[in-house]
Formats: structure tokens, sequence, C-alpha cells
């Protein structure tokens, strides 16, 4: 039994950048109305691809910084980060002290994906040459930065779409463990060609929509996006009179060790991943009120992860939706933008739905909150996050006012 | 079936199944799953696209979809190429 | 930041593969020997590059016979070289597989996939790109492998930067203090490539570019101790001018987490630009001149012979001293 005490991590700012809402206020507004980001694709020309669609952010103030130019996706992440600083009451604050820790699948992919065509057939010698280093995700992490006046340590992770919550959970083990007091975590990725490309040539896109655990669901609509929350010490965040938005209960990491891009058929991973949570949390699968499901749309993912929420949860069936269904795939960012979600959802009460859910499917026999938002009493939520290469990562976020509760 | 083309045809995809399966040619038979020699579905359409980039052909979703053995899948690049390409 | 090891985390295995060839031993010899990379081959000087040595790998496919590992980029097939040595294989490696991690550290690690993938995609069109090389162009591809062919199947990261084989031992000591595992593969992995020696030619620091993988198996004290993981110590540098400093308080810190002194014979084994002046007290061997400028693999290289030097009896620090970003050390004393 371990009571709340100095360096229990809690989040105290959160910021979003979406496809569906240019921070979380807008993010939410759109989960309960059904607002969806899906629409032609406008950054490249896809007539050489079967699909079309994508989520691209079009309409949201990003920060403009002097020069040298960020990469997208570290501009927005630091537009998220600022949002949560702000939130956090840190913005104008010394942030020598604070840590940066951030998930992505590819880095920036912008650099390379803006060679002409006949500068990438020529070679590395026809193209910018400080463009030709330049993706790397640890970039990245010194880009939003620097961006943001941070000063602490940065810690750049690659974990594909499981980016975000494996972000937080460094993060909360950093905190936990007292070697810091306060890390800003979260993933991003901005819209690629080459990741369109590949999830194209996998036969992983959707047509027209994103659709999970529906009957008719036909695979992933790409986007892009970011989300940043702050992960700070108990006793820290007291000491400044800021509020805790939730406490982060406990992470669980696993991999499938099963294959590189295909899930374990009964998600015995993700089994793993949610047992690890609950069990870095002292607490039970009955305890779970809402899980904010990975739930990309494909055929194969969604059926494992009911799977595994069956093997998991058993006869209970704890509500669960995707909301991938209108904020698309943002890769890196998806479980960053998730964990918004989730705290979004303690702050409201409510349980966002799984829209389009057009004809359910037997194979996902499960309650997805498809009936529209759900007012619920939620204390505990789960954030879940499954990538290429098997890698499980689950988020527990706690409600403000059980912080600490008695285990 | 006449010989000709049709014989070099199901040579190469042979060889192409066994180079990306990594397995010998001989462990390759017409009736036997092709999951059975390790053949998962990324490799799947990697062989796919091998088919498709030598013969200058393109194959439809949909008559890869229920492809389960080698000679299904030589039977399909076999009407795809009888057809011109896609 | 520092992380002092409070668990037992013994390292109880350890490879390697580098310019002067594979596992620990050669390493070692290398070192010794003042062995030195030969000037670069028709093979490596891809049109207008600069380089005049390069410390590459020579026929990494040589290297490991096992099905399963020709959809590995280069960076994926040295990993593996490295990871199967640590782990013993074709022997079981030891504790549950749902028990074990993986963490692995790059700089470069996707660079090379995602310009090749880009290039195929512009090129021959979306349509005839190569499914299988899709997955190396994220990062965390490599480590994914690991468990697909190795079989860890625990907490599975990839931390990116010109330290991060360091960080990625810090971060898997942290699991194993966390009881997040038992046991961790951790280590670090650079490859050469076009795109990367262009890009290095551009930098024009003149450094000998360099790859190679080391990686470290880590876990409960094993039958006969050698070498533990006491402490880790990272800065990240954020000014130019805060480098020198950044370095300096790395060191202070990770001797003082350790419980190490100056004057107790404690090596460093370190690659990037020895300290000045900080290091004084403290025997340096830099590896640089042998394994060349591999960053994230140089640091797991590094971490490879201080855990050696600890198992025989002497303390010792590995520590990343890039001209950017995070400086990290890690200290291994005997167990």
């Amino acid at each position: 039994m371990t009571p709340a005490g100095p360096t229990t991590p809690v989040i105290t700012g959160m910021g979003v950048v979406s496809p569906i809402g240019a921070d979380p206020g807008q993010l939410w507004a759109s989960l309960l109305e059904g607002r969806s980001g899906v629409a032609p694709v406008r950054s490249f020309d896809t007539s050489p691809f079967p699909t079309h669609v994508g989520c691209e952010i079009r309409e949201a103030p990003l920060l403009s910084p002097a020069a040298p130019a960020p990469g997208r996706a570290s501009l927005l992440a630091a537009t998220a980060g600022l949002q949560a600083l702000e939130e956090a009451g840190l913005e104008s604050a010394d942030l020598s002290e604070t840590g940066l820790c951030i998930g992505t699948t590819m880095g920036e992919a912008c650099w390379l994906e803006a060679w002409p065509p006949e500068a990438v057939a020529a070679g590395p010698a026809a193209v910018p040459a400080e463009e030709l280093l330049r993706s790397g995700p640890d970039r990245v992490g010194m880009d939003v930065s620097r961006l943001l006046r941070l000063r602490g340590p940065v810690v750049a992770l690659g974990a594909a779409c499981a980016a975000g919550n494996y972000a937080i959970a460094r993060a909360t083990d950093l905190v936990r463990a007292g070697r810091i007091e306060r890390v800003l975590a979260g993933g991003t990725d901005a819209f690629s060609r080459v990741a369109f490309v590949g999830f194209s040539r996998l036969g992983a896109l959707a047509a027209e929509s994103c659709r999970p655990f529906s009957a008719d669901r036909d695979g992933i609509v790409l986007a892009e996006g970011a989300g940043m929350v702050l992960v700070e010490a108990l006793g820290a965040a007291r000491a400044r009179g800021a509020a805790p938005l939730a406490e982060v209960a406990g992470v669980g990491l696993s991999c499938d060790a099963h294959h590189i891009v295909s899930p374990h058929p009964k998600g015995a991973g993700a089994v793993r991943a949610m047992r690890a949570a609950l069990d870095d949390a002292a607490l039970e699968p009955g305890d779970v009120d809402y899980v904010c499901a990975h739930g990309t749309g494909t055929p194969a993912g969604d059926r494992a992860e009911v799977a595994a929420a069956d093997t998991l949860f058993g006869d209970r069936m704890v509500p669960m939706s995707s909301i991938k269904a209108l904020t698309g795939h943002a890769m890196g960012g998806a479980s960053a933008i998730e964990a918004v979600a989730c705290l979004l959802a303690l702050r409201h009460q409510v349980a966002p739905p799984t829209w389009n859910l057009t004809a359910p499917d037997a194979e996902c026999d499960w309650d997805v909150v498809a009936d529209g938002p759900r007012p619920a009493t939620l204390g505990l939520v789960m954030n879940n996050a499954y990538a290429f290469g098997g890698n499980n990562a689950s988020v527990l976020f706690r409600h403000p006012d059980l912080v600490g509760a008695a285990r | 079936m006449s010989g000709g083309v049709g014989d070099g045809l199901e040579d190469e995809i042979r060889a192409i199944v066994a180079e990306v399966a990594e397995i010998a040619e001989s462990e390759i038979t017409a009736e036997g799953a092709l999951e059975d020699v390790g053949v998962d579905s990324l490799l799947a359409v990697e062989i796919a696209v091998h088919v498709e980039e030598r013969y200058g052909v393109r194959f439809d979703e949909a008559e890869l979809a229920d492809v389960r053995t080698f000679g299904q899948l030589v039977q399909v690049a076999r009407r795809r190429l009888a057809s011109g390409p896609a | 930041m520092i992380g002092v090891i409070a668990r037992p985390v013994h390292v109880l295995g350890s490879g390697c593969i580098a310019a002067p060839g594979r596992g620990p031993d050669r390493l070692e010899s290398a070192l010794d020997d003042g062995w030195r990379p030969p000037e670069v081959s028709a093979e490596w000087r891809p049109d207008g590059s600069a380089h005049a040595r390069v410390a590459a790998v020579a026929r990494p496919e040589d290297h490991l016979r096992m099905r399963g590992l020709r959809s590995l980029s280069r960076t994926g097939r040295l990993c593996c070289i490295a990871a199967a040595d640590a782990l013993g294989h074709p022997d079981l490696p030891p504790g549950p597989p749902e028990r074990t991690a993986v963490v692995v550290g790059t700089r470069w690690g996707s660079i090379e996939p995602l310009v090749e993938f880009n290039r195929a995609a512009v090129t021959a069109g979306p349509r005839l790109v190569n499914p299988s090389h899709f997955p190396n162009v994220v990062v965390n591809a490599h480590a994914g492998y690991l468990g697909t062919l190795f079989g860890p199947a625990g907490p599975n990261l990839t931390v990116c930067g010109p330290a991060a084989g360091l960080e990625a031992i810090g971060q898997a000591a942290d699991l194993l203090d966390l009881a997040r595992a038992e046991h961790a593969l951790a280590g670090g992995v650079e490859a050469l490539g076009t795109t990367v020696l262009h890009g290095l030619a551009s930098e024009g620091s003149g450094d000998v570019p360099g790859e190679g993988a080391g990686f470290l198996l880590l876990g409960p004290p094993p039958e006969r101790p050698g070498a533990r993981v006491a402490a880790w110590a990272s800065e990240t540098v954020h000014a130019p001018e805060d480098l020198g400093p950044a370095r300096s308080r790395v060191l202070e810190e990770i001797l003082e987490a350790a419980g190490l002194g100056r004057g107790d014979r404690t090596l460093l084994w370190h690659v990037g630009e020895p300290p000045n002046g900080a290091a004084a007290g403290l025997q340096g061997r830099w590896l640089d001149p042998v394994v060349g400028s591999c960053h994230a693999a140089g640091g797991a290289l590094a971490a490879v012979v201080a855990a050696r030097s600890a198992t025989a009896g002497r303390p010792s620090v590995a520590a990343s001293f890039p001209p950017d970003g995070t400086q990290v050390a890690v200290a291994f004393v005997p167990a």
C-alpha cells in the first residue's frame, strides 16, 4: 500500500493540436459533436494511390518562431507544449529544471519529402546537405526544447504509434523515482507522404473513413498531430499551488515479440501491458471505468484489441471507445492526443463515443460507446497504444480527487 | 497447360518465393500453404510486388486475397499475364 | 539528471561489432594495439564523399546466419549481431521473456531506410516500393526485430540521440531498478550509408565516420558476479558555451553518484572529445581513433569495455561526449 507522496506523478497541464481541434477545448467539443478531420489530402498528389483521404491540420494557429524554421512535427509539439505549460502556470517560469520527453515514429520526414523528384533520384549530392541528417527524432527533441525555452534534460524516444504513451511512461518513472520534478511529455508526427506510401502498400489505408470496431472497417486514415502533458511531482505541484488534472496511477509496457507489423491475434502482449499498468498502480481490472482504445480501424488490429479486453475484463464490458474515428491516426502523436482525451473525460465525467460505427461486428462484441457521449462516473481511465514492432503501452489516469486513494 | 512462358513463370515465381521466405525451392509445393513455409501477410505483399515488377503487371487486391498456396499464386499470375497489364 | 541504481543490476553478458571486428576481445585488443581503420575502399567512397578513412564493419552479412534477417536494414543487422552475442544466442536467454526488456539507442538509426524508401517511392512509384522495407523507416523497428527474432517480450524502447547508447543502458538499468523487468538487453547502434556519409562530409568535422553496435545483458546477480551498474548521469546542452561545463558536471555527478573518487584508479572509457581538465586524475581511454565517430554505438562500445574492466576489478565509467545534445556517463563497479 503506497499512499500519495511527494513524488507521486500528477498531470498539471495539457495541450493538443489535432485535425479536430487546436486546443483541448476544441478537441473535446469535436469529440462530443462527431466533427471529423477526414478530408481529401492536400499536401501532396494522391492520384497514384488507391485512396485519397487523410486528416491534416488546416486551421490551427501554430507557433511562428524565428529562423531557423523547425520541422512540422516539432512545431506541432511545441504549440501543444506551450498550451500545457500555460495551463500549468509555467509559461514565464524558469524552465531550467523542466525536462522534455518526446516520442515520434520517424522524426521529421518533412525535409526529405520536400526534395524535388529529380534531386531524390540523383542522390545525396543533389539535395541540401544540411537536410541530410536533420530528420532524427533527437532533433525534434532539441528543436521543441529550443522553441519552448526549456533548458532541462531532453529525451527523444522512438516508439512508432505508441510513442506518446512511451514518453509519458518514461516521464512518470523519472518523476516517481525522484530523478526530476517535472517533465513535459508527449508525442508528435506530421502528415507524411512516406507513411502514406507505406501504409497504402500494406493495404492498411481506409478508402473513405475510419470506422473502428465496425463490421465494414477497412483500415486507418492517416493523420498528424501532437499531444503534450506536464508530468509533475505532487509535492512540487502543491508547493507552487498548481492543481493536478489527474494522477498517473500506473504505466505498463510490453512487446508482442510476434511480428514486426501485425499484432498478436489474441492481443496477448496488449493484455500484459494492461496488467502491468494495473499492477503498477496496485489496482484491479474492476477498477477501470473507461478505456481509450488504440482502435485504428484495421480489421486485425481492432479484433485483437477486443480479444485483449475480453481476456482482461472478462464479462464486465468496460466502455471502450476509439477517437481515431474523428482524429484519424496521428502516428506518434496519437496516444498523446488520446491521453489528453482521457484527461478531458475525467474532467467532464463523460466517455467520448466511437463515431462511425456503421454495423456492429460479432468479432468486436464490446461496449464501444456507440450510442453517443456517455455521462459516467469516471475515477480511473486507461489509455492504450499498440505499435509497429509489437510495442504496447498502457497508461492509467486517476481523477484528481482520488490522488493517492488507498489501494 | 502448355509449356513455354508458363513454365518459366512458375520457376521464376518459385525463385522469388524461396528468396523472400529464405527457404529452399524444394520446400515449396503446389498445394502446401504458403503460410506454412513462413510467408506471412507482409512477405506475401512483398512477393506480389516482385512479381508485378518483374512482369509489369498489377494485381487487384481481390484476386490476391484468396491466394493461400503457391499453385494458386502461379495461377493468378498466369491469368493476369494472359489478360495483359492491369 | 542522475540515476543511482539501488537494486543490484549486473552485467551478465556483452556483445559488439565494430570496425576492428566482432566481440569484446577483438575490441579490447584493437584498443591495446593501437589499431586504426584502413583507408576507405571504393565500396565506401560514394560520389563526392570526402572521407579519407571510414571505420566500417566489413561484410556484416557474414555474421549471424539465421532466418529472418533479410528484411532488416544495415542498422537492424548490426544490432542483431551484437545482441545475439550478448544474449548467448543460440542458447535461450535467461529469465522469462515477458520480464526481459529491450532498450536500443541510435542517432542515425532510420535515416538511410527513410531516404531509400522515399527514393523508391518517388522514382519507381508508390506501388512498387518493397513493403518489407517500410517498417525500417520507423526508428523502433530495430528494437522490434530484436523482440521478434530473439524473443524478449518485456518493455521495448528506442532512445534517439548522439549519446543514446549510454542513455539506453541507463534507462534499462532504471527499468530493472523499478522492477519493470528482471533482465534487459541494452545498447546502441549506428550504421553508415550514402546519406549519412554525405551528411557527415558536409558537416566538415574531419572526424572519421564509424559504425557498429554494442549490447549488454543486464540482470540479477549471476553465480559469479563480475560488474554491476552503479549509476548514470546525463546533461543536455542547450547552448554551445555550456558544452564544457556540462561535460564536467556529468563527470562530477557520475563519480559522486557511484561513490567513486578520482584517486582510486577509476578508468574512463569515452567517445567524443576528451573533456579538458574535468578528467584530470582519471585514466582515460578514448575509443574514437579505433571505432570512428559512431555516436550511440560508440557509447555502447565504451560500456562494453568499461563493464569488462569493472569485472576485472577496476571501477570504470563509460561516457559519451558528443559535440551537442545530451552528454551521458554510466558507471560500472566490481560486484
